[in-house]
């Protein structure tokens, strides 16, 4: 059997397709759970073809995109298993539309269907909040599609750039574009909108207003979507078109960026200390490291740019659980304010556990996968930039200062939670179990054994770095 | 084979914490301090390997592998970290069977020895790893330990506090020396003992990389070995269990940083600056800490500030390039402060969790078993001979002033401020008066036997380096002449004798005195619970750094976030919208100001056209 990426995609779109008609919901949760992890083993065998040579399609980015998303999404929708949102089979169907717009994103060599589906991924993502957000809060929303709205419009208009400018033949070839090199002040001026595009994705500081109330918003599963695989729009950018296309530029502006990214890293971390809700800890803490990712990857180095990637998925498995976590603890006491919380780790031991683990995989502890990336973005920019990569050294003090504060704050201390929510001391179902085990055992084995990630990101990093240090 | 030693308390750990509820209650305290001494049996024959075949690498595979680099969990075994493993796991193994004994009332005993048995193997991987990275495992998982164990009684918000203090203290330690790491790997390419090493012998001294090398690690060494200025985690983790106090904070997880240091004894020699600044550090921290001992009525602060100058002591040693007396006095004290840390235990046990040594007072007659071990361990602490403390601080003492006179007045007067705190520990908590309830819990056989293997060790430990006045071979700092360059004179100048003897009879008087002071002021008298030293280092952070920094935070969160940058992006939209409200007048409706319009601007276009022609 042919597996291209436009099988992938066609299968997810006819998932999308399929869902809305079944309105059990007790079948549609599982449909769609079987559907995804179909599109997920189509995903496998597609990355282990093209990673081996066997049917060479997808180089090593996209192939870590591809997984990313295709082993998230069956996750996300097994997480939703014990409590499925209302009308899921739209949810759903939605669910689909996201990762057929992901999957053509990480897939395409075309800069303009890069930038519709880049474009399409943004609706099903404002229909899920608009559709399941909790107290509807359409400004929150709004400010959301607006911001991405606008990162998109500067990334259309530099792609159009870059398909004008070179003399003779157009092109909207991504790997054409990275071949043609550009004039050195057109790099330098179309390097600020892409960045700004890519920047806003992400988000780092100072582009991040959107972020933290949009998550607080959004319903746990959205949530998941939006910080594990949304976010990481911005990244895969940066990684694809902006250091490839502009080289000169990214070596001309890398110090800003870096000034930039570890200010941010610190802003947020603060502001991550004195947070008094749950996911806006969470959130002002993936803009942390979000931050840490583009100092890493512009960091003009081997070990910073593969850091980053690493990072990028360690990210993902860690937000992905902790976004989850917030979910099961706002359904089993109501509130997600951390005054209200508390003494959680005396009825779920389990809870606790799983959170801690998570922690400290967002905390870069040794031997969990946060602290390969970490400690390879440390090297990274230290060794290009020492005094900037000490500064870099006060964020790994902080991020563990809010997580463990956050981890004390609900689940040590004596119990606080109200009587009305002893019903919901139900232990947890499988498919949540399945979950958590997932993930937690995600975050210790990568952290022992990373060479998976650190080989299949290696040759990203090694033609990233070779062609910026030109 | 030998990697085995390392994996027996992570297996321990992990069937206790699996089976957790499940398992009884003795039975998991039985498993956990088998399993560490087991440890211990196989440390054992790894030192008479070595004695045969010399040092010896186990590597069990690949961990990071990036851009030509390679590290691995890869372990070695030599004089220095076999001395090491026979210490964790022995005072280890001592230290469990007691807390069988200890904790035996708390309903969390099993998570207690998950976490105990789970710190020893961090510990383990902390001296055995034979690179800086593989230490850094070790080295941040005995953080996490003592994190979990100082929050051990989870639902008191004050202990909770100290744990996650405890660990950022440690954590600011981690990130020096995670770059101490880095720059290592940009100086000499790689981070395994060997190979750094042997490179670094081959610079001359005074380099500024190596400098900044030793600076970034000494950060981690503070950090972990709480010396001044981060050393104010060490009195707040007392909050944990007694028989983590005894392990985890004063016998070998703060001895982390004296072992790094030691190990990392090439680099030192080369870098005479961050010796000063190791000399300065233990001084100070010393100094300090031996004067906050005097004036705590707390049982087990105590012995916390206590330990923090014995640290300071060894990192003394440190500082004077002498590593081998750090070890040995970092040995010998092992012995004789978990014995300190047990008997307290006991005491506090006894007491039914009374602390307050003014609310003790004549426990002698009643536990007289614990009486004469703490009495053996504070004569060992404050350096009486024979006993083993005292042969450390002599081994001390004679390099000091071999270096420098200066060092060595500050040291005796140091070990004098030892002796005060000490007896008066001694006194307050066994004679004088009782001034406590009468019904005391008597520790069983369980808590008792470790408690007198360690006070035989306090008594005889230091004859593992008999000194040549007593005809002794100085067999431990033999054992470690294959690690460090030690320079041992065959010839003893009679000055040098003098200056042993005059040490050795002079120890004896000046305690005496010290012992008659203390006895007049806390054991003849009521005791009045008089002057304390507040946490002064806790309260300059708390002004200077922590509530500015908060205040900051506030700042950003509130006015940069949500006024100025969000308020900005509001006032881009408001603008576009108020744009489109002025535009909509436009929108009229009638249809002939439209098609004036329409042609007004043809008319434009055609003259602009015309014009370009």
């Amino acid at each position: 059997m042919m597996i291209t990426p436009s099988v992938l995609l066609l299968l997810s779109i006819f998932s999308a397709a399929v869902l809305p008609f079944f309105k059990n919901t007790s079948v549609s949760k599982w449909v769609a759970f079987v559907l995804s992890s179909l599109i997920l083993v189509g995903a496998l065998i597609l990355c282990h073809f093209s990673y081996y040579g066997i049917l060479p399609m997808l180089d090593s980015l996209s192939i870590i995109m591809v997984m990313i998303t295709a082993i998230s999404i069956p996750l996300v929708i097994l997480s939703t298993f014990q409590f499925p949102p209302d009308s899921s089979r739209y949810f759903y169907s939605l669910i689909f539309l996201l990762e057929a717009a992901l999957l053509s994103v990480f897939t395409t060599r075309h800069a303009l269907i890069f930038y519709v589906s880049w474009e399409a991924s943004i609706i099903p993502a404002l229909l899920m909040l608009f559709g399941w957000q909790k107290p509807r809060l359409n400004t929150v929303i709004l400010k959301f599609f607006l911001y991405t709205f606008a990162g998109g419009m500067c990334l259309l208009f530099s792609l159009l750039v870059l398909y004008y400018y070179p003399a003779g033949a157009h092109s909207f070839d991504i790997f054409e574009l990275i071949a043609t090199p550009l004039p050195h002040h057109l790099q330098i001026i179309l390097f600020l909108p892409l960045f700004l595009a890519f920047a806003i994705k992400l988000p780092i500081f100072p582009f991040h207003t959107w972020q933290p109330e949009t998550y607080s918003s959004a319903s746990t599963p959205t949530g998941m979507l939006l910080v594990a695989l949304l976010s990481k729009l911005g990244l895969y950018g940066i990684l694809r078109i902006l250091l490839p296309v502009l080289p000169f530029g990214s070596e001309v502006w890398h110090k800003g960026v870096l000034v930039l990214a570890i200010g941010g890293l610190l802003y947020s971390a603060s502001i991550a200390l004195i947070q008094t809700n749950f996911r806006k800890v969470l959130a002002y803490s993936s803009v942390s490291h979000c931050c840490l990712m583009v100092i890493g990857v512009f960091s003009q180095s081997f070990q910073g740019i593969q850091g980053g990637i690493v990072l990028m998925i360690a990210h993902t498995v860690n937000t992905l659980g902790l976004f989850y976590m917030a979910g099961i603890i706002e359904r089993r006491t109501g509130t997600l304010e951390l005054d209200k919380l508390g003494g959680i780790k005396q009825r779920f031991p389990l809870l606790a556990t799983a959170f801690f683990v998570l922690l400290l995989g967002s905390i870069a502890f040794p031997l969990t996968n946060g602290f390969v990336g970490e400690f390879l973005i440390l090297w990274g920019v230290f060794s290009t930039h020492p005094i900037l990569g000490m500064i870099t050294g006060i964020g790994f003090i902080l991020g563990a200062w809010y997580m463990l504060n956050l981890f004390q704050r609900t689940m040590l201390g004596a119990t606080t939670t109200s009587e009305e929510h002893t019903l919901s001391l139900i232990p947890l179902p499988f498919s949540s179990l399945l979950v958590i085990v997932t993930l937690c055992g995600s975050v210790v084995l990568f952290g022992i054994y990373p060479k998976p990630l650190l080989a299949i990101s290696a040759p990203i990093a090694k033609a990233l770095s070779a062609g910026v240090s030109k | 084979v030998y990697s085995l030693l390392i994996f027996l308390p992570l297996l321990a750990s992990i069937i206790i914490w699996g089976f957790n509820k499940r398992l009884a209650i003795p039975v998991a305290g039985w498993l956990g301090s088998l399993s560490i001494s087991g440890s211990f049996l196989m440390g054992l024959f790894a030192f008479f390997k070595l004695h045969n075949t010399g040092a010896f690498t186990v590597t069990l595979g690949n961990w990071i592998t990036t851009n030509g680099f390679s590290f691995s969990f890869s372990f070695l075994f030599d004089s220095l970290s076999v001395l090491m493993v026979l210490m964790v796991t022995g005072i280890g193994a001592l230290i469990h069977f007691y807390a069988i004994g200890y904790m035996k009332d708390d309903e969390r005993f099993n998570s207690f020895f998950a976490y105990l048995t789970f710190f020893v193997f961090f510990m383990l991987v902390l001296v055995l790893s034979d690179n800086y990275l593989g230490m850094m495992i070790g080295w941040e998982g005995v953080g996490l330990c003592s994190y979990l164990l100082i929050g051990f009684w989870y639902e008191n918000h004050e202990y909770n506090q100290a744990a996650k203090k405890a660990f950022l203290m440690n954590r600011i330690g981690d990130v020096g020396f995670i770059l101490g790491i880095i720059t290592m790997l940009l100086t000499f390419g790689s981070v395994g003992f060997s190979s750094v090493f042997a490179k670094a012998s081959l610079l001359t001294p005074g380099l500024p990389a190596v400098t900044l090398i030793c600076i970034f690690l000494l950060i981690g060494a503070i950090g972990k070995s709480a010396q001044f200025p981060l050393y104010t985690w060490l009195p707040d983790a007392m909050a944990g269990p007694t028989p983590v106090s005894a392990l985890i904070h004063a016998a070998t997880m703060v001895t982390a940083g004296i072992y790094m240091i030691s190990r990392s004894h090439v680099l030192y020699s080369l870098s005479p600056f961050s010796l000063h600044v190791i000399l300065v550090i233990g001084i100070i921290t010393s100094a300090i800490a031996g004067f906050v001992a005097l004036f705590q009525s707390d049982i087990k602060k105590i012995l916390a500030y206590s330990t923090v100058s014995q640290l300071g002591m060894m990192v003394i040693a440190l500082g004077l390039g002498a590593y081998h007396v750090a070890l040995f006095h970092m040995l010998t004290h092992a012995f004789f402060k978990a014995l300190l840390f047990l008997n307290a235990g006991t005491i506090i046990h006894a007491l039914n969790g009374e602390q307050n040594a003014f609310k003790m007072g004549g426990l002698k007659k009643l536990l007289p078993f614990t009486w004469w071990t703490t009495l053996i361990g504070t004569l060992a602490i404050t350096g009486c001979p024979p006993f083993s403390g005292a042969i450390s601080k002599e081994a001390l003492l004679t390099i000091a002033a071999e270096h420098n006179m200066t060092v060595f007045w500050i040291l005796v007067f140091l070990s004098v401020l030892t002796a005060f705190y000490m007896f008066r520990f001694l006194g307050l908590i066994f004679l004088g008066s009782s001034r406590h309830g009468n019904h005391l819990h008597f520790p069983s056989f369980v808590m008792q036997w470790p408690v007198f293997i360690l006070a035989v060790l306090s008594v005889f430990g230091g004859f593992l380096n008999t000194p040549h006045l007593f005809f002794g071979s100085e067999w431990f700092f033999h054992y470690l002449s294959s690690v460090f360059p030690i320079y041992f004179s065959s010839i003893h100048s009679a000055h040098e004798l003098l200056f042993d003897w005059v040490l050795l009879l002079g120890s004896p008087v000046v305690l005496l005195v010290i012992w008659l002071v203390t006895y007049r002021l806390y054991a003849v008298k009521r005791p009045i619970e008089g002057f304390q030293v507040p946490a002064v280092l806790d309260r300059i952070y708390s002004v200077i750094i922590l509530k500015p920094y908060f205040m900051f935070s506030g700042f950003l969160a509130t006015i940069i976030d949500h006024v100025c940058i969000d308020g900005a992006i509001d006032m881009v939209v408001m603008s576009v919208n108020g744009s489109g409200k002025i535009l909509r007048k436009a929108q009229t409706g009638k249809v002939g100001l439209y098609l004036l319009v329409m042609v007004l601007i043809l008319i434009g276009l055609i003259f602009y056209v015309t014009g370009r022609l």
